[in-house]
């Protein structure tokens, strides 16, 4: 839950910023080359969203085999 | 079964990936300068997007506007992607949505103003000659993802955002079947598969809601457009699948929990499909599809997407089952633990 409320507040920031400045270096090259550039962040976000995700369940495993070393000792 | 989902979701997803990005966008006119035109002699530099000029023996360019058509003269073509026309403007030509038409042996690519793509100029170069406009206008005769003003190669997020979005709905279709199999048969396993689909649907709705936002900054000009219905469904969406996620977390009692939670995963695909299907048909918004057109007509999925599209929403649903089945796989594993 902290993770969605640090997702929600970038995302309320970067609003701020975008809305005073327009032209700013990161905005244009967004813009650039056919907007092909907002595909590659979408699916770099699609990416990090599945990585974070495993990664969690790679946690959960671990304590799960932890658990079962104590359970058997 | 699982290792033939496995396999077929990963050659999915290498096609749509490749497919998606390498195929091209169809040739167009990027945009002109000056925007508008007075009557009269003026000078146009017009910007052509993925063709090459150069390559352009007999560069033909027209103005129209409705049914009247005017020619102009190629002045230089300055690179591959500019080049500059000189128009004669009468004064009766309307000088707002103004259609410029770039015309050579094998092809006609369009625009200055509106858009429409052309499939016939009458050949002689002469004023009022009579074009059908509304024949072909999606009519295209090469391999290409259609070059739509302001979406431009951001079409292509077609094959990742839409797909999101449709794995969710399966995730929480698949949790919301295994709920009321465990409520009518009271099989904990069918509520370890509710659950877990549930949450990755969850997951696959955030990474719906993050992608669209990225794209609609950049299409429709800012993060999030409170106006839009479909927008605030998905988002309320979102809302419900996390209050499934807190009710499992917060009742301790086992049967009791998966009671409850099964309960309210039924209204909860109701309401989702009330928030991402039907309310937005109701109203305007900038999703195709909605305020009342079909969502797959000719003008937002043409063949060639269609092509790349359907294995797209199979491979990332493919994805999410697999996910999901990681995540049953465990909790069993979990269960059997505590029982033993």
């Amino acid at each position: 839950m902290k993770y969605i409320g640090c997702i929600l507040l970038t995302f309320l920031l970067l609003n701020g910023f975008t809305a005073q400045a327009q032209s700013n270096d990161l905005t244009d090259f967004f813009y650039s080359s056919g907007k092909i550039y907002v595909v590659t962040g979408c699916l770099l976000l699609i990416l990090a969203g599945i990585i974070f995700y495993l990664i969690r369940l790679d946690r959960k495993i671990k304590r799960l085999e932890k658990d079962m070393e104590d359970h058997r000792s | 079964m699982m290792k033939g989902l496995k396999i077929t979701t990963v050659i999915l997803l290498v096609y749509t990936l490749v497919a998606g990005m390498v195929i091209c966008l169809d040739k167009a006119l990027m945009g002109a300068n000056p925007s508008q035109l007075h009557p009269g002699k003026q000078t146009v530099t017009a910007y052509y997007y993925h063709g090459n000029l150069k390559e352009i023996k007999d560069l033909r360019v027209w103005a129209f506007h409705k049914n009247q058509v005017i020619p102009c003269k190629p002045l230089q073509i300055k690179n591959e992607q500019i080049f500059t026309l000189s128009i004669q403007v009468p004064d009766t030509f309307p000088s707002k949505n103004v259609g410029l038409v770039v015309e050579h042996a094998q092809r006609r690519d369009t625009l200055f103003g509106a858009l429409y793509f052309m499939s016939s100029v009458s050949g002689e170069t002469k004023t009022n000659a009579t074009v059908d406009f509304d024949k072909n206008i999606s009519a295209k005769d090469s391999f290409t993802y259609p070059n739509r003003e302001i979406l431009r190669e951001s079409i292509r997020n077609l094959f990742f955002h839409v797909p999101m979005w449709f794995t969710m709905m399966f995730l929480a279709f698949i949790s919301m079947f295994y709920s009321i199999k465990y409520l009518r048969g009271g099989n904990v396993q069918h509520d370890i598969i509710a659950d877990n689909c549930a949450r990755v649907a969850l997951l696959f709705g955030l990474l719906g809601l993050v992608t669209g936002s990225l794209w609609a900054r950049f299409t429709w000009g800012q993060w999030w457009v409170t106006e839009d219905v479909k927008l605030n469904g998905a988002a309320f969406t979102a809302l419900i699948y996390f209050a499934y996620v807190i009710l499992r977390g917060s009742v301790q009692d086992e049967i009791q929990r998966a009671k409850i939670s099964g309960i309210y995963n039924i209204f909860a695909f109701v309401m989702m499909m009330v928030f991402v299907m039907v309310l937005p048909r109701l109203q305007d918004s900038l999703h195709p599809g909605n305020g009342g057109n079909p969502a797959f007509s000719n003008y937002d999925l043409d063949s060639t997407m269609r092509m790349v599209f359907y294995p797209a929403v199979l491979g990332w649903i493919g994805l999410g089952c697999w996910i999901a089945s990681l995540k049953i796989r465990l909790s069993r594993v979990k269960l059997n633990l505590l029982n033993s």
